[in-house]
């Protein structure tokens, strides 16, 4: 009797229960092995942002050999800050970046959405062909147009200005592809209505459109903002004044080559370089790698 | 009639103007005009203080490029450096992406963190490498030491200078290329891995003989996509090595930037940036060919 039950159990649990496919590991081993990879990308960080509250004594002599004390702020102080911020002025630089970054983000949704706009909705002759030429761009890798754009900033008299940095960045083929897909998604009859009801293009782009895409919206400025706050090639290039250095910037000139490197500024730089794009990710996480994942499909 | 449809014509051309037209102008301006631009450069000779002052000499550059020793050793670094991330990386970003594939909560969080690098920028990460691998103070050595080893040279050495910057540039994109693996094997049907288990194939012959030809897709645009960035490096020269010691870290983009910035001769790194182009093309084009074969 017991015996019929326990066969009749057994075949309930091997057709409910999904089978089983993954490799056959134990458990713990699998929480072992977990929590090791995530301290191989936890720890480095952790590393930087308690060593830059200390004295450089104290980050050498908690370096080697790795201890405990290695990844904890005994001895705290703001020296490395006091450092950063005045002698070094980055607090200017985080301000650049910042102007930068917003102005970058608010001027690629608008030319991005417009443009998206004209290709999803309007009819013109060309269009077809424009728009491959448009995707097309995407394949020429900035370095390779370095020194025309170079020669291209100069000649319109933007060398040396914040703008610089970022006009020749706001007509995103990214941005216009990734935005024309999410106007493409909205049935036609929300736009008909409204048309026919006397509405003006701008008014269905506006009213009617821009709301239904907010997602796409979204995941194309937090990317803009990475991609603005994180460039470097091109502001090390164009920009040459040191009251108009971008963050990357000035923390790249904090590490010498062939020099004994400036622990507390790289440490220091390296923290509040990093603090405003962690917080981004911790809170929009959902459009960044949904965004980077589709980034790199259409680039 | 026809001066009313002339009329609802020009209208209409006010309309798709207003909506294309500014993001036309700068695309031309900042895209289309400097591609154009940059093959007429690579034929000329000119200084970058004085622009204005240039001489067309025709296929000079690219003459001289054939022999100049540094460039060919940049080519050689930037190879070298690819095919270290191709054989390096993909293996472990599937590895990590088979074992994090699933959609619970911990492993969730777990690829949250492996992939937060990729959020930082190239500057951040090469910084703080560059205190890693510091051969007295860092904490590389730190560990060795700890665990009984003898530290190493890392970037002060000719051999281990552009296996650190991998090894760097590894934990930096690893987060990334796992995404993509997921998304693709997430993207795998389970029946045909349960038909095979219920044939008798163990975990190693579903994952070469199932999952590996399923995933051909993913794996070949991550080749691609893993080639062209590992091409374009340039910042961990410029912030950690400046392309040495002994040119060991050349890359072709650091070579580039010194012979248009450093050296003032945009017209010879013109030419530089124009073999670039033209590698970079190939490889994408390689990769439409390859991807539209392994959709049969």
């Amino acid at each position: 009797m017991a015996g019929l039950k326990l066969i009749r159990r057994r075949r309930r649990e091997a057709e409910q229960a999904p089978m089983r496919l993954s490799a056959p590991v134990p458990g713990y081993l699998r929480v072992a092995l977990g929590i090791a990879v995530a301290l191989v990308f936890i720890a480095p960080v952790w590393w930087v942002v308690a060593a830059s509250f200390k004295p450089q004594f104290a980050i050498f002599r908690d370096a080697a050999p790795v201890t405990a004390a290695t990844f904890l702020p005994f001895d705290a102080t703001l020296d490395n800050y006091r450092e950063v911020f005045g002698r070094l002025g980055m607090g200017r630089a985080l301000i650049n970046s910042t102007i930068v970054a917003v102005s970058q983000v608010i001027l690629t949704l608008v030319l991005c959405s417009t443009g998206a706009y004209a290709f999803s909705r309007l009819r013109f002759p060309g269009r077809r062909v424009l728009f491959i030429i448009i995707l097309g761009t995407l394949l020429v890798p900035f370095e390779s147009i370095l020194i025309p754009m170079y020669l291209m900033a100069s000649r319109l008299g933007l060398g040396d200005m914040l703008p610089a940095v970022f006009l020749p960045e706001i007509a995103s083929a990214f941005g216009l592809f990734l935005l024309r897909q999410a106007f493409d998604d909205v049935p036609r009859e929300l736009d008909d209505a409204a048309l026919v009801d006397g509405a003006s293009h701008f008014r269905v782009y506006f009213d009617v459109l821009l709301p239904n895409i907010k997602p796409a919206l979204a995941t194309l400025a937090v990317i803009t903002f990475l991609w603005s706050w994180n460039g470097f090639l091109w502001p090390l290039v164009i920009i040459q004044r040191p009251e108009l250095q971008l963050i990357q910037v000035a923390l790249a000139q904090t590490v010498v080559p062939g020099e004994l490197p400036n622990w507390g500024a790289i440490l220091g730089g390296a923290t509040i370089a990093t603090v405003p794009v962690l917080i981004l990710f911790l809170l929009l996480q959902r459009y960044i790698v949904q965004g980077f994942a589709e980034s790199a499909m259409k680039g | 009639m026809s001066k009313v449809r002339t009329k609802a014509r020009y209208s209409r051309f006010i309309t798709v103007a207003g909506f294309l037209g500014p993001f036309l102008v700068l695309l031309v301006v900042f895209r289309l005009i400097p591609i154009a631009e940059v093959v007429l450069t690579s034929l000329q000779q000119f200084n970058l203080l004085r622009p204005d002052d240039r001489t067309f000499i025709g296929a000079d550059n690219f003459v001289r490029l054939a022999s100049d020793y540094r460039f060919l050793k940049s080519m050689r670094v930037s190879a070298t450096f690819v095919i270290g991330m191709l054989v390096l990386q993909i293996p472990l970003a599937l590895a990590l992406a088979m074992a994090l594939r699933g959609s619970q909560r911990g492993i969730r969080r777990i690829r949250t963190i492996v992939f937060s690098p990729v959020t930082m920028s190239i500057v951040v990460v090469t910084a703080i490498w560059r205190l890693l691998l510091d051969p007295a103070n860092g904490i590389f050595n730190g560990v060795l030491e700890r665990l009984g080893f003898e530290g190493l040279d890392f970037i002060t050495s000719t051999s281990q200078a552009l296996p650190s910057l991998m090894l760097m540039i590894i934990w930096y994109q690893i987060g990334f290329t796992m995404i993509l693996f997921v998304a693709g094997l997430q993207a795998i049907p389970t029946v045909y891995a349960e038909a095979a288990a219920v044939d008798g194939a163990g975990p190693w012959q579903r994952f070469r003989f199932v999952t590996l030809p399923l995933l051909s897709r993913t794996t070949v645009f991550v080749v691609v996509i893993i080639t062209i960035f590992s091409f374009q490096q340039f910042a961990p020269a410029y912030v950690m090595t400046r392309g040495g010691p002994s040119d060991s870290t050349l890359f072709v983009v650091y070579y580039l930037y010194q012979q248009a910035f450093s050296f003032l001769d945009p017209g010879y790194a013109s030419a530089i940036a124009v073999v670039f182009l033209a590698t970079v093309l190939v490889v994408a084009l390689l990769q439409r060919r390859l991807l539209s074969r392994t959709d049969a």
